[in-house]
């Protein structure tokens, strides 16, 4: 099924492989509506058992589209961060299994994405892993925080990546527990299959009911914040 | 209820609770018998250190599930406030608390090893195991907040509550949810020499451990009335 930017294909064994194809995947509202319609799309076929999300190209996404949010007034930045959270808090506490296959650069937004998902595994020899923000001056909301923190407890993950917005390659992603493996980019998405398969075991999830699980384990224990910062 | 417990008070300073009935489920009655027995080792003014075993295969299985859906509605709500009520009372212990994991640990029985200060498991014997997803069972909010104070977020909530792991005792203890990785016959040794580490030469007031127990373990539940 193809979307503006972005393609869902159901393999075989029932998995939904979303892959961002629109250049850097950088996000807009668009995008993010983009994205709600691929999660819809998902939402109507019971038997898909895991999502697996991926890039095209030398990124996975490399965040807000800066000329787009330029263009921007404050009220439409507000409604862009409302319905990115959503989006967060959506991919979040999905009644499925999801593994984020970081193919390149996973930056800011892209970068929290990537977090979202049950599973990170990255290529290992290219691309970083960054949320920038301290370098732009844009402060996170509490979700944003809330959202790391439930993913990356480590308090020397959060200084690194959050604080002070470093650079990390798969191997350092690793290091800090951001990312769960780096494999060779020809293994990326049989790896995530991989993991896939391992996670879900023999259970038999119901989709409602594993939703549940995840919003009484992530959404339900992150604060609210719907404006965004200042710019 | 008689014969699912046994307490051994031992010259060096330790009670010992056994559960000692097949795959120590929890009932009503069993929770009351708990409560009276951790009254006996309170009362042992001698004891500075307490150890809760299982016995042949299990630690214990958790909840009696067939057990509670014969229950009417009322009994199965005051169940549950006994049994998170359990939880804490063994979270806050007075003294050093530890779980010698002789053989599985399922849900309400991993809820117990989880609120002892030290666990210790098995090589070659026994899961450490929060069924919750598999068997279609939401944790409760309560429960939820007990495992919050000992299953750090990310990788290891994920892997021990969200997709239900059964962890061996190298699994459990590479999630650091366990302290060690002993044989049966070594792990009452290992649990007191762990224990007498925190005593030291001079002990430790039993009012002062209940009191840390409460603030540093009281960030994620409120044991404001315990």
């Amino acid at each position: 099924m193809d979307f503006v930017g972005l393609s869902v294909r159901l393999t075989d064994e029932d998995v939904a492989v979303v892959t961002m194809c629109n250049g850097d995947n950088t996000f807009t509202l668009d995008y993010v509506r983009t994205w709600n319609q691929a999660l819809d799309f998902i939402d109507t076929h019971p038997k898909i058992v895991g999502i697996i999300t991926t890039g095209e190209g030398r990124s996975f996404s490399t965040g807000l589209d800066v000329d787009w949010l330029k263009a921007q007034t404050a009220q439409a930045l507000d409604e862009y961060h409302e319905a990115l959270h959503k989006l967060y808090k959506r991919i979040l506490a999905i009644g499925i299994t999801t593994v984020a296959a970081v193919n390149g650069h996973a930056i800011a937004e892209g970068a929290f994405i990537a977090l979202v998902h049950d599973f990170r595994l990255m290529r290992e020899d290219r691309g970083w892993v960054q949320w920038p923000e301290v370098h732009m001056k844009l402060p996170f909301t509490k979700t944003m925080v809330d959202i790391f923190k439930l993913k990356v407890p480590c308090v020397i993950s959060q200084r690194e990546a959050l604080v002070f917005g470093k650079r990390l390659d798969a191997k350092r992603g690793v290091a800090l527990g951001i990312i769960d493996r780096a494999v060779p980019a020809p293994s990326l998405m049989s790896e995530a299959l991989v993991t896939l398969q391992k996670a879900r075991g023999n259970m038999k999830l119901d989709r409602h009911f594993f939703g549940v699980m995840k919003e009484d384990l992530y959404t339900n224990y992150i604060r609210r914040e719907s404006s965004a910062a200042k710019l | 209820m008689a014969g699912t417990l046994t307490l051994n008070f031992s010259d060096d300073g330790f009670a010992t609770i056994q559960m000692v009935n097949g795959e120590n489920r929890f009932q009503t009655p069993v929770i009351d018998e708990w409560n009276r027995t951790l009254d006996s080792v309170l009362q042992n003014q001698s004891v500075r250190g307490l150890l809760i075993t299982g016995s042949g295969k299990f630690f214990s299985n958790g909840i009696d599930l067939q057990w509670l859906g014969q229950q009417q509605a009322e009994a199965t709500g005051q169940f549950m406030s006994k049994l998170q009520d359990l939880m804490r009372r063994i979270l806050v212990f007075p003294v050093p608390t530890a779980a010698l994991i002789n053989g599985h640990a399922f849900g309400g029985g991993a809820f117990l090893a989880l609120a002892c200060d030290f666990r210790i498991m098995r090589p070659d014997r026994g899961w450490l195991n929060w069924p919750e997803t598999a068997i279609g069972l939401r944790f409760g909010e309560p429960l939820l907040q007990l495992a919050r104070t000992k299953i750090p977020a990310g990788k290891v909530q994920r892997e021990a509550l969200l997709f239900a792991k059964r962890l061996s005792g190298p699994e459990a203890k590479d999630l650091d949810l366990v302290d060690h990785v002993v044989e049966d016959s070594k792990m009452a040794d290992v649990a007191k020499e762990m224990i007498n580490k925190c005593l030291g030469k001079n002990g430790l007031g039993r009012d002062i451990v209940r009191v840390m127990k409460k603030d540093i373990y009281g960030k994620e539940l409120d044991l404001s009335k315990l």
